[in-house]
């Protein structure tokens, strides 16, 4: 079934378009074996990523969140086979807040699976990372057809900060899953108007709850489905004049909207055991505490300062999103925003926008409503852009509608030359390929560490060190735990042999047990005798036992993530002994000293003293 | 007037029936405005069934229409009432005014019969897009199918496979694990497959039959090495714990001790080598992890199961297992 158009005709009908007996379009082969071609293409991106992913999801580490919610997945499914008798998941630190869509599929996953726990967990969410790919190519593709959903695949799959979490995240990144793929329902939806069939609406909600079924977050959604029918509503109010037509554009698709929303709602309730109990107050209390979460303050670096995680200055995500997104996409995102607010602008005029407006639409609203939600509320930030993750997926598909849209204008805008337009396209194409050329290298040189990648406009990894968290989930740990394996195996094999290692760090007791097998055993403080300490460098971790000798380092593009240090020689004084645990868990550091700041090269003191506070509660929103 | 190719006619087509359909899917929409664009549709499939136009009216039947060749296309039992509601779209005029008529106007189908009408039609511009365009190519086609049969087949061998879990069995594990009342290995044993020699009971026994503190186990599994290398064993226990290869002890820890480590590095012939662990607990914590190294640039971790076979569960206590093996 062929997809495209002949040019004569216009733009391209799209298949969302297409009435349900299917696609009309006379198409030639020519344009179909293009598609097929492109299609093709983003099939091998995406199985050449299924490859990479079977080779090295082994290499990653356990990140903070990841035992939480493993356990939590456990709790939930006990829930289910005792039919509630029992309650672990009602209570369980604040998981209890989350719905476990996630968190319920990884526990049944890891029961049947022959892997290790964290192996399974690892491989199973890079495989759901993997369906965020496939959400992206299919949104990208249904509003811009088959190369926008190549270009899509492709930008996803190279942005370093998507491709790290995909494999020990266990909730931005199911979350930006759930809803790249619930937003592409919605553009559905919004192509389907002014009939949706209820097939359509029957996918929204799925996909939606969905995600609401892994942050509560994603209730968002749910907003956007009643502003979309609130617009059309007003268009039509104000194209008839009749606030009789208004009111039956509402009751003609309020009923439907509100049915899927009711049923979204339901698919989020059925693996969240606490919200079951309560299912019309409790989502909204989940909610409420999330927006309020503030138990989680601490200092961080930002732009060569500190500023505390409470109290984020309003351009932090305009910082993180461009300082952590490939540079090819920062550009290609502001070529489909300047496109379609030209387009928009030329339209203005026009009461009733094409579909594709009102789907370019839906993806201004997926894009900007969140971050300025995050702005106006103050909203506690911190880890970068983790809890924006689930933007990154959308962006990518803006960049790629970009993309798509870039030679069209430069054709229609200098039709007299189209051999200049085509040196000049030819010339970009180059361009953006180096870029991704460099991107996958850069990947591979950060591996597996990739979500602590910076662009080119800081300097790369080296120009963001000091200014701006890098490694702030601890996957460094596992590198650093072999790696000091290795060493001390190479220095003097036989003494490795008799010997029984006593290591400490800045990493929770329960992760730390995760890393050390043998002839390794993990003391809670290095005053216990421990021999070696590792502190990456959130929290100033690295800066402890600084008079000690540093051993190794686990080190990408030249920049530090990790440090070994060697405690042997003198005890350590319980005075010297700054805690053995990160401070995103139970057991805050109980001193601080103050953060160096690298700015560019320069290292030099600066920064107050960090604000601790001890939290019972360390998970993350 | 110059021919149109068949390409133009066909998209032509497909931009009438969305016009159609977008105007009789919406409620706020009177059908009646949908009439101009089905009448034009059918032009086209009349143009591409019999390549020319037809009949002011709607003729007698569908063969004004389309060619004896298409005319099957549409179902017998179903070229009446398509039919008639071609005869209500031609009966409408062309050009309505917009300020009403002087007659009334004629009867228009439902809105359900239209959309049917419209899926008919829709069914037979595609048979004769692909009539006139040929099929899809044959790789889109095999791409499609190939997808679907992937999909069934992989579908259908995950349901297998996490059905009957075959690395969930009971029976796997490379070691046969001998699990006594003693730490003198007195008494009648325990027997199981273990997977692995790695074991923190801290103060709980190893089996219930067992007693947590004075007892004794005994690991045998077959140790397959293809070519010599330098191998490296070694085994970190409370209490005490000792190795034996081939009925030499390569490691001997065999005292009462909290966790301790021990190891050694021989040379190992390529073949067979029966490889035992034995251990016993005295009193509180008990633990015991074994790992060896065949690569002198890696330390020591668990032994690969792939280089292990199971020596079977019923053997004399002196018996050497793995004779035989390979």
């Amino acid at each position: 079934m062929s997809r495209s158009r002949s040019a004569s005709l216009g733009p391209a009908l799209h298949p969302s378009l297409d009435p349900p007996w299917g696609s009309m379009h006379a198409s030639g082969a020519k344009g179909g074996r293009i598609g097929l071609v492109l299609d093709l293409a983003s099939a091998a991106v995406i199985a050449a990523v299924i490859a990479v992913v079977l080779l090295t999801f082994r290499d990653y580490g356990i990140t903070w969140d990841e035992t939480w919610h493993l356990v939590y997945g456990d709790y939930i499914l006990e829930w289910f086979l005792t039919l509630g008798a029992d309650t672990s998941a009602l209570c369980y630190r604040i998981d209890f807040l989350y719905g476990g869509t996630f968190d319920l599929l990884g526990a049944i996953v890891r029961r049947v699976s022959p892997l290790s726990g964290f192996d399974t967990i690892h491989l199973f969410g890079a495989l759901v990372g993997v369906l965020g790919l496939l959400g992206a190519w299919r949104l990208a593709r249904r509003l811009g057809g088959p190369f926008a959903g190549f270009m899509a695949v492709t930008l996803l799959a190279t942005t370093p900060v998507y491709y790290g979490h995909m494999f020990n995240n266990p909730k931005d990144l199911p979350f930006a899953v759930g809803y790249v793929w619930a937003i592409d329902a919605l553009c559905e939806v919004v192509l389907h108007l002014p009939r949706v069939p209820r097939r359509v609406w029957i996918r929204f909600a799925i996909l939606a709850g969905l995600a609401m079924g892994v942050r509560i977050a994603g209730i968002l959604l749910l907003c956007y489905l009643g502003a979309i029918v609130a617009v059309l509503a007003w268009q039509r109010l104000r194209a008839t004049g009749s606030l009789a037509a208004g009111l039956r554009t509402v009751q003609r698709l309020g009923r439907p909207a509100a049915l899927a929303m009711m049923g979204a709602w339901v698919v989020m309730l059925m693996p969240w055991p606490w919200a079951l109990l309560d299912p019309l107050r409790r989502p909204f209390m989940a909610l409420g505490r999330m927006s309020r979460f503030t138990i989680h303050k601490r200092s961080m670096p930002f732009a060569g300062e500190e500023m505390l995680t409470t109290d984020p200055r309003w351009d932090y995500l305009l910082h993180y999103f461009g300082l952590k997104l490939p540079v090819l996409v920062l550009v290609l995102v502001l070529v489909a925003v300047g496109l379609a607010g030209a387009a928009w602008l030329r339209r203005s005029r026009v009461p009733v926008p094409h579909q594709r407006a009102r789907a370019g639409g839906v993806l201004v609203l997926a894009i900007a409503i969140p971050p300025l939600y995050a702005i106006v509320l103050r909203s506690v930030l911190y880890d970068g852009l983790r809890h924006f993750l689930f933007l990154v997926p959308v962006l990518a598909v803006v960049a790629s509608l970009g993309a798509v849209s870039l030679p069209r204008v430069l054709a229609r805008r200098w039709p007299a030359a189209p051999r200049a337009v085509m040196v000049t396209l030819v010339m970009l194409a180059l361009g953006a390929s180096t870029m991704i050329v460099r991107q996958v290298r850069a990947m591979h040189e950060l591996h597996p560490h990739q979500y602590v990648y910076f662009n080119e406009i800081i300097g790369g990894l080296p120009g963001a060190y000091g200014n701006y968290d890098t490694d702030y989930y601890g996957n460094s740990y596992k590198e650093g735990f072999a790696a000091l394996a290795e060493q001390l195996w190479r220095t003097d094999p036989q003494r490795f042999l008799d010997t029984r290692y006593l290591v400490t760090g800045c990493i929770p007791d329960f992760i730390a047990r995760e890393y050390v097998h043998g002839n390794f055993a993990w003391a809670k403080n290095a005053s216990e005798g421990a021999q070696f300490y590792l502190g990456y460098t959130r929290a100033d971790c690295h800066l402890r036992y600084e008079r000690r000798p540093e051993l190794l380092r686990v080190e990408r593009m030249g920049t530090m993530l990790l440090t070994i240090r060697d405690l042997r020689g003198d005890p350590v004084a319980e005075d010297e002994d700054e805690g053995g645990e990160d401070d995103t868990d139970e057991d805050e550091p109980k001193t601080r000293r103050p953060r160096p700041r690298r700015l560019g090269n320069a290292r030099r003191q600066a920064g107050p003293a960090r604000e601790t506070k001890r939290s019972e509660e360390a998970d993350e929103p | 007037m110059t021919k149109p190719d068949h390409a133009r006619v066909l998209d032509a087509a497909a931009a009438e029936l969305r016009s159609a359909y977008t105007l009789i899917a919406d409620p706020d929409c009177d059908p009646v405005t949908a009439m101009p664009h089905l009448r034009r549709a059918w032009q086209t499939v009349a143009w591409l069934s019999r390549e020319q136009l037809p009949p002011d009216d709607a003729g007698e039947d569908l063969s004004s229409w389309l060619s004896a060749e298409h005319l099957p296309l549409i179902p017998d039992k179903e070229r009446q009432r398509v039919h008639r509601t071609l005869v209500a779209v031609c009966r409408h005029p062309r050009d309505p005014e917009p300020w009403g008529e002087t007659e009334p106007p004629p009867t228009i189908p439902s809105t359900p019969a239209l959309v049917s009408h419209l899926r008919t039609l829709g069914r037979l511009v595609e048979a004769l897009r692909l009539q006139q365009l040929g099929r899809p190519p044959k790789a889109q086609l095999a791409m499609r199918w190939g997808l679907r049969t992937a999909a069934w087949v992989g579908g259908v061998t995950a349901f297998i496979l996490l059905a009957l879990r075959p690395w969930q069995a009971e029976d796997v594990g490379s070691w046969r694990g001998a699990y006594y009342p003693t730490e003198k290995f007195e008494g009648r044993p325990d027997v199981r497959r273990d997977v692995d020699v790695d074991f923190d009971w801290e103060k709980d026994p190893p089996t219930d039959s067992i007693p947590s503190d004075r007892f004794g186990a005994r690991w045998d599994t077959c140790l397959v090495i293809d070519e010599e290398v330098d191998a490296a064993f070694q085994v970190v226990s409370d209490d005490g714990a000792r190795i034996i290869l081939d009925g030499k002890i390569i490691v001997d820890n065999w005292e009462k001790h909290r966790p301790t480590a021990k190891g050694k590095r021989i040379p190992l012939s390529a073949g067979v080598h029966h490889l035992r662990i034995e251990y016993f607990e005295f009193k509180y914590d008990a633990s015991i992890h074994v790992t060896a190294s065949f690569d002198e640039d890696e330390p020591p971790s668990p032994i690969p199961s792939r280089i292990l076979e199971f020596p079977g569960m019923e053997f004399p206590d002196d018996a050497n297992p793995c004779e035989g093996k390979r």
